[in-house]
């Protein structure tokens, strides 16, 4: 392999495809397919083919294919097969600007993950962030602005970051940012820089609010952003902590319980966000919204494992990013195809909808197990890990922050399922059909990994273990079925022994006594008559909660940047005023300049 | 083997054959020059090969320099040139969608503003500079009066006395300098700027500077942008932004490097630079018609290449000239869509435009000029930005460089307004759909800027000599 | 001698400067700018002046006065002019669209 072969696969590949589906018209979605999956292909087949490249563009782009890069394009690819395999049959309308995007979006993100030099990272890193936006575009402009000035923000504070390096070093590369260029003092500013600019695109507080109104888009393209694109975030923080920086390094600014004091304040920062997310997703009745939030919420787990920093925090960190690219995508995909058979987002305006989607609320039902952490499911073991890292350090408020916002994760997760695919089916939705075959074969596809790494999660543990020690971090204990850390771990195949007994037993006591499915209006009833809506209590769900909180949810951080920018539109329309429109104004600043000119460099002179 | 001159020279034939045409064919001059600059810009593209080579030299009358007139190519100043005349072979074709008589005249005014343009950037004396500014000027304020209507007017009558200070400052900047060194050849001048009597220099640069960023639209010398752009017809704005402009900011950098190799005052240079991006961005983030949020937005951008040629170093010096073709061609762009935008809405107001852009013809170039102005990969402006972010870091300009990134979020901001706007739904019917004149201009340009964003390395590649321009080189 | 040129000039150029900044004519602006540009020329001139020399023509025995200066000067009187014609003929365009060549009410209309 050379630098072009993975360049081109991996990155050029995916802009022909944009070019070409942008005339594949109503075909769009499936050419795409075809064209992430030639590349998805070649990344299963390179697996271990990894070396480092240069691309002389007139600029040079340096890239390297290793474990890294590969575990997280591993993610990237299969998210967005699956998400673009969805859109093949949910009729979006000018369906060859989707597939372009997407698949912009799609080269872009891999360039992100190949890049090691700073150049080809902020190239490629635009790349991504404005394809998005134009994608939010297509379905709501106002947010997509947000979007924008988010992503862009992003950017720029990546830019802050590499300015800095690059006075110091004089070079773009990774490498030689640790060439001892840098005085000790300068890196805080430079990981603050990178690591919010990163954050931004993770979505983590204070700069989430994009993320809501982003995820409110066309599905599939959420299913991707939330699954794949929002984890270069995760990738760009490990980059900038452990690999430009290193261990060493951040160990160097003082620890606390074993911990960098660089990396202490972004775990906080992640639980803040955990806990924040979750709990403003249990209170929503938009689908897409809770998703949204709960998706921040859960990028908060992965933030909090990576400013942790031990092996097993960014072994949980890493796993999770994984899980959450398979559940979170699976979940957007499987409220885009509830959305597009019923039309409907409100989830108080749904129900029972499992019996007449019974495969979609299977593979939904497993998200949400995942999700929740629930023991059997892959979601347990990424959750548990970090869990393990925060107590063994016995972090006080990380830890019972990320408890909180995992019973909060139940109690939104209970409310998909309950409010959506539970309960009395309403009578609109009587004729509501499976959805069709690409949608479920894409949740399908998403669900297997989420299966397969439940039951052996020692294969991903096995390349998470070699990224660890390929940047220096030190190494997990794990077998194919279990790991084990300094104050547990766990063991997938007791688990699941346990579980199968379980069942058995269940399934036993299930056949010992006959069952009799009866009609809903034909129990507990009495005899009376029940007006048809009152069975299935979707409305002002959790309400209790809600009153508990109000005093809390009174503050919006949203509103905060809504008065802060009104602040500075005023501010703009007063400097405004210079421009008068009379030009013997204009001659006199022509004149004042003139002398102001004169005068400082005569005196700079003298 | 060309002859420099005859980039200058050719418009100028032709400028002046076009009324001899226009009494047979009216029709004929727009297509004439068309011709015209498409055969401008070929011999640019073949002077620009040579000029790789080593940098061309034509002596004028046979007067041989420092005394006589000399043309003075550079690999720079050819790319430049080159630019600017491809612009305006874009430019020449969207022309045909002037309906205002008397197009013989437009037509003359505007061979005479690429000619002007042209001579700013590939002359090596000081005063035949001035001589190209002022034709530049003069067929500026024509041209920005042609609708002789009352905007219009106003505009140009801004235009003619920011203007008019602006070239008697020039001029006196060249007597000084003449005063003292009795040469106005740029070499001659370079070789023996140091023995000038320092008080005049510094005079002598400041006029020059000032002179110059008049053109070049420096803060606060841009005060006659807005209202002249708008008041413009519509190619004339999107050649405004791209032909004029970017000949006063070549002349800027001539003034500073090849002239007065000045490196302990180059901070005052990025100071005005950001001012300019400063007040150009934040203004334009008020503006309510397009047009006018255009034109302070290439104010900002102006001010971005001249903070890069203030930060002074290689890397923000080839940014500055990246962003320099990169704005050419992204600003050509947007205005022509703006014009289209305008006739589509029947009104200036960005809030009637709504969904106007929504055919792709129009919408997909519009798009790529936008993101190309926002400094976005793969399109042209990004690498010029980039470059000129790092160039400035790499001399320590910290604070500088992050008032400049809030002023480019500003930028964001109403570019993404602007771009909601006119991509909405819900106003299919009044759609209407460009005709060739409109969308072949803004698909060339939409090419090249996607081209040379993507396989940035022949613009570097002749960008590389920036290191001998910077050290008083041609 | 040749300071009071100096001074001449810059005299010139302040009183140009000051008239378009102050005075609210049309007209009034147009002539500062050109005394503006006289101020210049006269200081061009200046600069190459020579005392007791003639014109640098053959055959008739120096010192001469330097040349290039009226040459260059000519050429700026020429564009002085025309610039000065383009900026009246504006000005008329002005004066038809708004009855006035009053800065302050041609802008007052505006509003």
């Amino acid at each position: 392999m050379d630098a072009l072969t993975l360049f081109g696969i991996f990155v050029l590949l995916p802009l022909v495809g944009a070019l070409v589906s942008y005339f594949g018209k109503k075909y769009a979605p499936i050419i795409a397919v075809i064209f992430t999956g030639i590349s998805g292909i070649f990344l299963y087949l390179w697996y271990g083919n990894f070396g480092s490249y240069t691309i002389d563009i007139g600029v040079k782009l340096n890239l390297t294919f290793d474990i890294t890069t590969w575990f997280f394009m591993l993610m990237m690819n299969t998210v967005i097969f699956s998400s673009l395999l969805f859109s093949v049959s949910s009729k979006l309308k000018r369906a060859g600007g989707f597939a372009t995007l997407m698949l912009l979006g799609f080269a872009g993100a891999n360039g992100v993950l190949l890049a090691r030099d700073f150049l080809s990272l902020y190239l490629f890193w635009e790349l991504m962030s404005w394809s998005i936006y134009l994608l939010v575009l297509r379905t709501s402009g106002e947010y997509a602005r947000r979007y924008l000035l988010f992503g862009v923000l992003s950017a720029y504070l990546l830019i802050m970051g590499i300015g800095i390096i690059y006075y110091y070093t004089g070079s773009f590369l990774y490498a030689d940012a640790l060439s001892g260029a840098i005085p000790h003092a300068i890196w805080p500013w430079i990981l603050t820089f990178l690591i919010l600019g990163f954050g931004i695109k993770m979505a983590i507080v204070p700069f989430h609010v994009w993320a809501p109104y982003a995820y409110s888009s066309e599905q599939p393209f959420v299913a991707f952003l939330s699954g794949g694109l929002s984890k270069l975030g995760a990738f760009g923080i490990f980059m900038s902590m452990y690999s430009i920086a290193g261990i060493s390094l951040l160990q160097s600014f003082g620890t606390f319980r074993g911990v960098s004091l660089m990396g202490y304040p972004f775990a906080l920062l992640g639980a803040a966000t955990a806990f924040i997310g979750t709990i403003l997703a249990i209170f929503q009745d938009d689908i897409r919204k809770l998703l949204a939030y709960s998706s921040i919420g859960q990028l908060g787990y992965v933030m909090i494992g990576l400013g942790l920093g031990t092996p097993l925090a960014i072994g949980g960190a890493m796993f999770h990013a994984f899980n959450h690219a398979f559940f979170k995508s699976l979940l957007f995909l499987g409220a885009g195809a509830v959305i597009y058979r019923t039309g409907k987002y409100k989830i108080s305006e749904m129900g029972g909808l499992g019996y007449r989607m019974p495969f979609t609320f299977m593979f939904v039902l497993f998200a949400i197990f995942a999700l929740a952490g629930i023991p059997l499911t892959s979601g347990f073991i990424s959750k548990w890990m970090l869990y393990e890292a925060a107590i063994s350090r016995k972090f006080v408020i990380v830890a019972p922050l990320m408890l909180i916002a995992s019973v909060g994760a139940y109690l939104y997760s209970y409310r998909i399922l309950y409010g959506v695919f539970l309960g009395q089916l309403k009578d609109e939705d009587k004729n509501v059909k499976e959805a069709p075959g690409p949608m479920l074969a894409a949740m399908f596809i998403l669900m297997v990994p989420l299966v397969i790494f439940s039951i052996v999660p020692g294969w991903i543990l096995g390349w998470i273990n070699k990224i660890l020690v390929e940047n220096g971090i030190g190494k997990l204990n794990y077998t194919t079925f279990s790991y084990s850390s300094a104050i547990g771990g766990a063991n997938m195949a007791v688990f699941w022994i346990a579980f199968i007994l379980l069942l058995i037993f269940a399934m036993l006591m299930f056949m010992a006594k006959k069952a009799r499915v009866v009609d809903q209006y034909d129990n507990y009833l009495a005899g009376e008559a029940p007006p048809s809506v009152a069975l299935h209590a979707a409305h002002n769900y959790y309400k209790p909660l809600r009153d508990t909180w109000a005093p809390l949810l009174k503050h919006s951080i949203d509103r905060a940047y809504e008065k802060f920018s009104k602040f500075f539109a005023g501010g703009f329309y007063e400097i405004k005023r210079i421009y008068t429109g009379n030009p013997q104004d204009y001659a006199a600043y022509l004149g004042i300049a003139f002398l102001a000119f004169l005068l400082v460099g005569w005196w700079l002179l003298w | 083997m060309i002859r420099p001159v005859l980039l200058i020279a050719l418009p100028l034939f032709f400028a002046f054959l076009s009324p001899i045409i226009g009494i047979w064919s009216k029709k004929g001059v727009r297509y004439l020059i068309i011709f015209a600059t498409a055969l401008n810009a070929t011999l640019a593209g073949i002077l620009l090969l040579e000029a790789l080579q080593k940098p061309v030299f034509d002596i004028i009358g046979g007067f041989q320099p420092p005394l006589g007139i000399v043309l003075m190519v550079g690999p720079l100043g050819a790319i430049i040139a080159f630019i600017i005349n491809l612009v305006a072979f874009a430019i020449s074709i969207y022309n045909l969608k002037v309906e205002k008589e008397p197009i013989v005249r437009y037509s003359m005014l505007y061979l005479l503003l690429v000619m002007g343009s042209t001579g700013m950037v590939l002359t090596g004396d000081l005063f035949n500079l001035f001589v190209f500014l002022e034709v530049t000027s003069i067929a500026s304020y024509g041209l920005a009066a042609y609708n002789k209507d009352k905007k219009g007017y106003l505009g140009a009558m801004k235009y003619v006395i920011i203007g008019s200070i602006g070239s008697t400052f020039v001029l006196l900047g060249i007597a000084l300098i003449y005063s003292q060194l009795r040469t106005l050849n740029m070499l001659d001048i370079a070789a023996r700027i140091g023995t000038m009597d320092p008080y005049v220099k510094i005079m002598a640069f400041t006029s020059l500077f000032l002179g110059f960023g008049v053109e070049a639209e420096m803060f606060p010398l841009n005060t006659w942008v807005p209202d002249a752009y708008d008041g413009a017809p519509h190619p004339i704005s999107a050649a405004f932004a791209s032909l004029p402009a970017k000949a006063g900011v070549f002349a800027l950098a001539r003034v500073i490097f090849t002239m007065f190799s000045f490196t302990n005052f180059l901070w005052f240079v990025v100071v005005m630079g950001l001012l300019t991006v400063f007040f150009g961005e934040i203004v334009a983030y008020t503006q309510k018609d397009l047009k006018r949020m255009l034109a302070y937005s290439s104010i900002g951008q102006m001010g971005m290449i001249i903070m890069g040629l203030g930060i002074g170093t290689t890397l923000a010096v080839e940014g500055a000239f990246y962003q320099m073709i990169a704005h050419a061609l992204g600003k050509a762009l947007l205005f022509i869509a703006a014009g289209f935008l305008i006739y589509a809405a029947r009104s200036g107001k960005i809030e009637d435009m709504k969904g106007m852009a929504r055919n792709p013809l129009i919408g997909i170039p519009l798009l790529i000029g936008a993101l190309s102005i926002m400094g976005m990969p793969p399109f042209a402006g990004f690498y010029g930005k980039f470059f000129i972010l790092m160039g400035g870091f790499s001399q320590g300009y910290y604070a500088i460089i992050a008032l400049f990134l809030a002023a480019s979020i500003v930028e964001v901001a109403y570019y993404a307004r602007f771009i909601k706007i006119v991509f909405e739904r819900g106003n299919e019917s009044k759609v209407i759909r460009p005709d060739a004149a409109t969308y072949v201009p803004l698909i060339i340009l939409a090419i090249i800027i996607v081209v040379i964003g993507v396989y940035p390395k022949p613009i570097l590649t002749v960008l590389q000599h920036v290191g001998t321009f910077i050290a008083g080189g041609a | 001698m040749i300071q009071y040129y100096y001074l001449g000039s810059i005299a010139l150029i302040a009183i140009g400067m000051y008239i378009v900044i102050a005075k609210r004519n049309l007209i009034k602006i147009i002539l500062g700018l050109d005394i503006m540009d006289t101020g210049v020329n006269l200081l061009f001139i200046s600069i190459g002046y020579v005392k007791n020399a003639t014109a640098p023509i053959e055959n008739v025995p120096g010192p001469y006065v330097d040349p290039i200066p009226q040459a260059l000067v000519l050429t700026a009187i020429v564009i002085g002019v025309s610039v000065m014609a383009l900026a009246l003929s504006i000005a008329i365009g002005i004066y038809k669209k708004t009855g006035t060549l009053e800065l302050d009410e041609i802008l007052g209309v505006k509003k």
